[in-house]
């Protein structure tokens, strides 16, 4: 049950992300995936193992419910953040848009931790503020550089 | 959570971390540059993604099949263990371009890579790089680098489109 509902937000997700219109390649977007995946393992891996402040489910159905959100969910709504940010669009458009994932993003923390597939023992929602808006304005700038490498290259 | 200490010394298993990486770095930049600077990013990371993803998907509970280095949680050679599949998975798109691997032979490809990495992950756990547990043997990994590898090939043939029509777009300019 758990593993459908949240494979259907994942879906939606999707569907969202293919909507949009992007300004990003392909290949763009396979390192932005590769490079949220990274990132995101390595800090949610500290933050359960080794400080064992967000710790998660020893459930089998949870477990797997827990790896769509953080292969799936959050790495999707992190590129469409990044995407909108170094868009064309105005500057409110794009900080409206960019806050408005910021809430998605912490509504699935608020899931995960509903359903108890994450449980907080010294940290909170408001500390996944913070934490999202620091992964959000990174990987805006890591896109940026990433983008304009060809052109350096040509150079 | 029990922290599981195998030992903690810089022996076998950091050397063979660190080694695997000089020698790739020096490898990659030895050979002549065959792809653009962007997909050559890619190529490198596809093997540290894919350390990460199966090695925080396995490795973490419920099923913890294996551990990574010296303790159970994670530490800078754990992160370094991944880092050294970026020369790997590099060399893995070098070869198959360089080679010119038709797609109808890719499943040879793709099995001689998963011969010789099931001897590198032996070597590896030899050193006291993986350390495997309810159960877990080499023998599962062998399904995992067949995955794996094929989805790699799937990646070439994706970034390969992308690259042709790119260089047809130039043309038609």
């Amino acid at each position: 049950m758990l593993v459908a509902l949240f494979a259907l937000i994942a879906w939606m997700i999707i569907i969202v992300f293919v909507l949009v219109p992007k300004r990003l390649t392909v290949t763009e977007m396979i390192f932005l995936y590769y490079i949220i995946g990274i990132l995101t393992v390595t800090l949610f891996t500290i933050l359960d193992v080794n400080l064992e402040w967000v710790p998660v489910t020893r459930d089998i159905e949870k477990s797997f419910a827990l790896h769509i959100c953080r292969f799936i969910i959050i790495p999707f709504l992190l590129m469409m953040a990044s995407g909108i940010l170094n868009s064309p669009l105005s500057r409110r458009w794009r900080w409206s848009i960019g806050v408005l994932i910021l809430i998605l993003l912490l509504v699935d923390d608020g899931l995960m931790l509903r359903f108890e597939m994450i449980t907080f023992r010294h940290w909170s929602l408001l500390y996944s503020i913070p934490m999202y808006t620091m992964f959000i304005v990174t990987l805006t700038f890591i896109t940026r550089w990433f983008v304009r490498l060809d052109r350096e290259e040509l150079k | 959570m029990k922290v599981i200490h195998y030992d903690n010394h810089f022996n076998g298993n950091e050397w063979f971390v660190i080694i695997s990486i000089v020698v790739g770095l020096l490898a990659f930049l030895a050979i002549p540059k065959r792809f653009p600077i962007k997909v050559s990013i890619i190529y490198l990371l596809t093997g540290v993604f894919t350390g990460f993803f199966f090695d925080h998907t396995l490795s973490v509970i419920p099923v913890s099949y294996y551990d990574l280095n010296d303790k159970s949680v994670f530490e800078l050679t754990d992160f370094l263990s991944h880092v050294m599949y970026a020369s790997y998975s590099y060399f893995f798109f070098y070869l198959y371009d360089y080679l010119k691997v038709k797609f109808r032979y890719s499943p040879v490809y793709i099995l001689i890579w998963t011969i010789m990495s099931m001897g590198i992950e032996k070597l590896s756990a030899l050193v006291g790089v993986y350390h495997y547990k309810h159960g877990y043997t080499i023998f599962y990994s062998f399904i995992i680098y067949l995955l794996v590898h094929s989805s790699w090939v799937a990646l070439y043939y994706i970034i390969e489109i992308e690259r042709q029509g790119e260089k047809k777009s130039i043309l038609l300019q």
